[in-house]
């Protein structure tokens, strides 16, 4: 039996029936989930300027590779000290910028920034050759691989703090002077692009921020700025029903049973000005099943009775903790364990692990929750500990909804085992962090891509 | 493992019209689901989610019962929106000057600093008195308070001779500015109202959700140009429609 589930489990979308082991795989510890959060966008940065590739013949970068200085004679147009940084400019990210700091003019203020390739011929201003951008100090034109430049803002010199940015979002390159956006150009061009400087002239002397120091330029709200833009492009699609809002609320509020926010829900929209807010002509969600049974139910693991859960699902669904080497059964048990430390009843604690813990011990899908939930008999104040989120609400918040899904899933009219596991909100959520994610996979992995924590975290930031 | 990718083929084939033209790439339900499984959502947030659209409507009760059941902490204080909804409710059902009482009580800057809100709730107060047919009191308030508003602004002018142009018509239904009279005007006032003082709390006057759907069906639009793949069409069930091939 133990042995068969186990076999069904193990295969990913096995069946028709409710993988319960995916209940136990949304179990992560807090830590877990922000090195999740800082995985998925990770990426190299740039951070200094590349001693390797760079035209040393005419230049000489500081030991410290984050200024460069002519040392040519500036005989042609081959011979300009150009400086790419040393990774690409990422790219998951709305916005990239750097800034460079004229320190020296020098003879002639040929300095200039901008983007090139791996392929940009090292001894060229950037602009100069094709796939280039750069925007240069002694006219104050940009040169995008043509043969002469465009007027495009004011000249540069000593003293002058010079921005260079990629807008991925509206698929631009922009510059600015002192802080100021001085303007931006469609982006052309291809590949990986290279933070780059060049210097020209006997004396030039440039100095560059790949943002280890505060930037001139105010570039959070230029993102920001940028974000409100995109947010108004979505926000002009319109929805099919405009207040689906409304029932995607109420079908969160069935699915995990908060009957009592759903009665209060209820309640305000009756009573309400009728124009403003319906659910439409639609069917109740399947939902309902067992509402009132599934509130109690919560009520009680989120109160640490775990004792009166057992019995409970014992009298109203004994199909659920049958299997006593089930996932609920385990989440459950390891669950009466912790509140019986969150007691201090150390003793009870022990002797409860030992009759019902044990056996767990040899499945590999509980073993991090199980481990841990044990090793909190190690802390004299286990709250304080490491592991003390163990003791916080959410876990048991957890285990609640554990329950709650298995409780659904005995619903005989029950179509889509889904449903027990994800309530609508969640596959639209779901939905859309995976298109946000494959489209930027198809945009050349630009711009960011849609993640709830950040956008639930950055609605409150926006409030401070 | 995160959220497997595509990964990136001929890249510059995907950009070059020629392609456009032949058959997309085709994402499978089984692989689509996979990624979905793969995707990691906390509850808490989505809790969040769901407390800031009942706060921002302005489901008070439901707000309380919410933070109780879930555990939730509600993002502003939820008396704010008892107060909200009050001042609310007043222009809804016609009573501007307690609206404008409230708002006062509420933050006295509010109506300071917006002097087009301060208008609307003025013009609101105006087409009261028409409708209810208090003509020499109509008359008075807007000579009193409204003129000297319409000196300073255009916009404002303007507004204010289509409202007065109601008193002008016995019967309002031939007026052309009668929908002025309509439910309608008061429930747009009623939100700017709404509006203000949520932006008033450091709060953001629309709700997440509402925002968020529109993302997912935008998203869906212009993953569709690229890729067939599974699309939910449907929010209210959010069951994933077959890619069309």
């Amino acid at each position: 039996m133990v042995a068969n589930q186990e076999a069904e489990a193990g295969s990913p979308g096995a069946g028709t029936t409710v993988d319960p082991m995916r209940l136990a795989s949304r179990w992560r510890c807090p830590t877990e989930w922000d090195r999740a959060a800082a995985e998925l966008d990770a990426e190299p940065l740039p951070s200094e300027l590349n001693t390797v590739n760079s035209s040393g013949l005419f230049a000489v970068v500081s030991t410290d590779k984050l200024s460069v200085r002519y040392l040519g004679s500036h005989n042609h147009g081959h011979d300009v000290g150009v400086v790419q940084a040393n990774r690409p400019a990422p790219t998951r990210r709305p916005v990239y910028y750097f800034e460079m700091g004229v320190k020296n003019a020098g003879y002639k203020g040929q300095t200039s920034i901008g983007f090139t390739t791996d392929s940009f011929k090292m001894r060229r201003q950037p602009g100069w050759e094709s796939n280039s951008c750069g925007y240069h100090g002694d006219d104050g034109h940009l040169y995008r691989g043509q043969g002469k430049g465009e007027s495009f803002g004011p000249k540069f010199t000593s003293g002058d703090t010079i921005g260079a940015g990629i807008n991925y979002l509206s698929q631009e390159l922009f510059f600015t002077k002192n802080g100021s956006l001085v303007g931006a150009v469609p982006k052309d061009l291809k590949g990986p692009l290279y933070p780059t400087v060049a210097v020209h002239s006997q004396g030039e002397e440039l100095t560059v921020n790949f943002g280890k120091e505060p930037f001139c330029f105010d570039i959070e709200g230029y993102i920001l700025e940028e974000k409100m833009r995109q947010q108004s492009v979505t926000d002009k699609v319109k929805l099919e029903e405009p207040n689906i809002s409304h029932w995607i609320v109420r079908s969160y509020l069935l699915h995990y049973g908060y009957q009592d926010t759903l009665n209060s829900f209820d309640l305000a929209n009756a009573t309400d000005p009728p124009a403003s807010r319906q659910n439409g002509h639609r069917e109740p969600p399947p939902e309902i099943y067992g509402l009132s049974h599934r509130k109690l139910l919560r009520q009680l693991i989120m109160s640490g009775d775990i004792d009166t859960t057992f019995k409970r699902l014992g009298e109203w669904y004994p199909q659920v903790i049958k299997d006593e080497k089930s996932v609920i059964c385990f989440l459950l048990h390891s669950q009466r364990f912790i509140e019986y430390i969150r007691a201090e009843q150390l003793e009870d604690a022990v002797k409860y692990a030992r009759a019902n813990l044990a056996s767990f011990l040899t499945h590999k899908a509980f073993e991090g929750l199980l481990k841990e939930s044990v090793a909190l008999l190690a802390y004299e104040k286990p709250a304080e500990s490491c592991i003390g989120y163990l003791l916080d609400a959410p876990q048991r918040e957890f285990v609640a909804d554990a329950v709650n899904a298995a409780v659904l899933s005995t619903n005989p009219a029950m179509k889509d085992p889904e449903s027990c596991l994800y309530s609508c909100l969640e596959r639209l959520l779901r939905q859309l962090t995976v298109c946000s994610f494959e489209r930027r996979t198809f945009n050349n992995d630009q711009g960011d891509a849609f993640l709830l924590h950040k956008e639930v975290r950055s609605c409150e930031r926006s409030r401070r | 493992m995160f959220l497997s990718r595509i990964v990136l083929r001929d890249l510059d084939s995907i950009d070059s019209p020629a392609s456009m033209a032949s058959s997309k790439k085709v994402v499978t339900r089984d692989e689509w689901e996979r990624k979905l499984r793969d995707v990691k959502i906390r509850k808490e947030d989505m809790n969040r989610l769901v407390m800031n659209f009942l706060v921002t409507e302005g489901f008070v009760d439901a707000a309380d019962k919410f933070r109780i059941e879930s555990g939730t902490q509600p993002e502003i204080d939820l008396a704010t929106i008892t107060d909200r909804m009050e001042v609310k409710k007043a222009v809804q059902s016609g009573n501007v000057q307690e609206a404008i009482e409230k708002i006062n009580d509420l933050n006295p800057t509010i109506l300071d600093t917006n002097p087009q809100l301060y208008f609307h709730l003025q013009q609101q107060k105006l087409i009261e008195l028409i409708r209810a047919g208090k003509i020499s009191e109509a008359l008075e308030f807007a000579q009193e308070e409204l003129a000297p508003r319409g000196e300073e602004n255009q916009t404002f002018l303007e507004e204010i001779e289509k409202t007065v142009a109601l008193l002008v018509f016995e019967d309002v239904k031939n007026c052309p500015y009668g929908e002025l009279l309509d439910v309608s005007q008061r429930l747009k006032t009623a939100s700017e109202v709404n509006a203000a003082i949520l932006t008033s709390q450091s709060h953001e006057k629309d709700p997440k959700l509402p925002s968020l759907l529109k993302m997912l069906l935008w998203t869906q639009n212009q993953l569709d140009e690229k890729v067939a793949y599974p699309r939910i069409d449907d929010f209210a069930t959010a069951e994933l429609k077959d890619p069309s091939i």
